[in-house]
């Protein structure tokens, strides 16, 4: 190929993979997911040792390295209802989609909330879809409810959560 | 370290979006065809070749196999490095500690990334605990940015428009190297007027999607001193893993916004900023070092490290930007490359942070070269996998 081979002369090879595969939830996760598919409950861990409350649960305390045992006292019951920690919305069309890695044109985002279910403490988050898509209706510090998908659609994954409502003010 | 190291031979390829007219076998042989002739050497004095990039970003797996000619490795001893973001700066302390051991005369490290192939989308967004995943469109480096943006309005440490003044002097420096993808003329105002992406994050803000490779030679202090008119000497490196993993599906890195730890990547660079200060008697920074090559995805990144790298009081990078201390002609210049934003092919990334603060140090930046004498930099990278690699190089042994 001499330098000054015309652009459209430069060949490139196409290629495409589709990919599918399965991860196991894990003893811990399994327990959460379980108890959101039947019952519509989010469960947290506590390491005793540093009192974090983990969300997701974690089989071990990545600060302090020791194993969470699996006893009812560490497991804590977080609420359906909690606080808005800080929220974020994409409005460039420059990310993709996490379920394919595209980003068909057109395609918009439910603004994304950082939540703090009750029942947990600063080390409990859980990020989650908004379901108020105007952001200027967005504040930290509001309070937002879990609003589930029925039983029937229910599979035992985050998105058996349908999307976080705003509670309203009932004062 | 067991044998003292020096940098002997450093180079680079010119950062593009595309490169359609090589394969990533050509590309890698660039860059070491350019440091083996920067360092005087012929391949055959090569005994080790350290590879990284960010493999499957290319959608190809085995890059050390299917480079092996272009790297010149065959039959040689050496590793390929996979760290994310940080695999640039991972490489070249693993290439380092290979010098260090005594077993080698001259080690080859070669970063590179080849976007324009890219199947970044696909790859990226499953690379982390995915049965978390629900929150569409925010992902990954983004969110990451996002985070740190937060965090640093949050502290008061910038407002936008001074983050809009260094973004100025990032598209400066990038203007004048050479070897930088992007070519910005911009003024502040349109950094400020650029599209929001994640306010308040800006498009203008945020690192491109860059083809490049870099490549460095090391070798242990009596092949060094033999070989090379103008070794840059290791004087020290710090690795870290930084960062808890809530495992909240996508936007995980930009949890740093709202974890008590902080931003994820800003923990790993002070930390090892302290950790390297410590061993190496620095007490003040700002004044001590000489120069900074910064692994700053984003304009907002550069500023929060100015925190974590100690040059100034927490809360306080506003002084830092209003007195332009990190410009070119400042006391402690930052990322006179152009930096992160001006060009990032991840796996040269890290890599080129260190063949940058080596050509400032040997005085061979031409345009971009820091007004001051540089005798001791620092140059780092981090990365997604939470790893924080950073390096001391020095003028003098």
């Amino acid at each position: 190929m001499s330098a000054n081979t015309n652009r459209e002369d430069l060949i490139s090879v196409p290629h495409r993979i589709t990919l599918t595969w399965r991860e196991p939830a894990g003893r811990f996760v399994n327990r959460l997911f379980l108890a959101m598919r039947d019952r519509e409950e989010l469960w947290a861990i506590k390491c005793n040792s540093c009192k974090r409350i983990l969300f997701p649960p974690e089989i071990i305390c990545g600060m302090c390295k020791i194993k969470l045992e699996d006893k009812e006292e560490n497991w804590i019951k977080l609420g359906n209802e909690g606080t808005l920690i800080n929220f974020y919305k994409v409005t460039g069309s420059r990310e993709v989609d996490p379920s394919t890695g595209w980003h068909p044109k057109g395609q918009t985002f439910n603004p994304i909330g950082f939540i703090r279910p009750d029942g947990g403490n600063e080390w409990t988050i859980l990020a989650h879809i908004l379901e108020e898509e105007d952001t200027s209706k967005l504040d930290a510090g509001m309070r937002v409810r879990a609003v589930w998908k029925p039983r029937e659609e229910r599979r035992g994954l985050m998105s058996d959560i349908k999307f976080w409502r705003i509670v309203e003010d009932k004062k | 370290m067991g044998e003292r190291v020096a940098v002997i031979g450093v180079g680079q390829t010119p950062g593009k979006r595309s490169r359609k007219d090589v394969s990533e076998v050509e590309l890698v042989n660039e860059a070491v065809r350019a440091a083996l002739e920067d360092a005087e050497l012929k391949i055959k004095d090569i005994d080790a070749v350290i590879q990284g990039n960010m493999e499957f970003f290319e959608g190809t797996f085995y890059t050390d196999q299917w480079l092996v000619e272009g790297l010149g490795a065959y039959g040689k001893s050496g590793m390929k490095v996979n760290s994310a973001g940080d695999t640039g700066a991972t490489i070249f302390t693993s290439g380092v500690a290979h010098a260090a051991s005594g077993l080698f005369k001259a080690v080859l490290i070669v970063g590179f990334e080849k976007q324009d192939e890219g199947a970044y989308g696909g790859i990226g967004m499953r690379s982390e605990d995915s049965f978390f995943d629900i929150a569409g469109g925010s992902g990954r480096a983004i969110g990451a940015m996002w985070g740190t943006a937060v965090s640093v309005l949050n502290r008061k440490s910038a407002t936008e428009e001074l983050i809009a003044k260094v973004r100025v002097k990032e598209a400066e420096c990038g203007l004048r190297n050479p070897y930088s993808h992007l070519k910005l003329k911009i003024n502040e105002k349109d950094v400020l007027n650029s599209d929001i992406v994640m306010w308040p994050l800006r498009f203008l803000h945020i690192c491109p999607t860059s083809v490049s490779s870099c490549a460095v030679i090391v070798a242990p202090e009596k092949v060094a001193k033999n070989l090379s008119p103008k070794p840059v000497w290791v004087k020290d490196y710090y690795c870290i893993h930084s960062g808890l993993q809530p495992r909240i599906g996508e936007p995980w890195l930009a949890a740093g916004a709202v974890f008590p730890t902080g931003p994820q990547f800003r923990w790993g660079v002070e930390q090892a900023a302290i950790a390297l200060y410590k061993r190496n008697g620095i007490t003040n920074p700002r004044k001590q070092l000489d120069l900074i090559e910064s692994y700053s995805p984003s304009t907002w990144h550069e500023v929060d490290y100015y925190e974590a790298m100690k040059l100034c009081k927490p809360g306080e990078s506003w002084k830092l930007i209003e007195e332009e201390a990190t410009w070119p002609n400042g006391d402690i210049p930052v990322d006179l490359s152009g930096g992160v934003v001006s060009t990032n092919a991840i796996g040269a990334t890290g890599l080129h942070r260190v063949a940058e603060a080596v050509i400032q140090i040997r005085g061979e930046g031409g345009e971009r070269q820091a007004q001051k004498d540089v005798n001791l930099a620092l140059a780092f990278a981090q990365g997604a996998d939470q790893f924080c690699t950073a390096a001391l190089l020095s003028k003098n042994l």
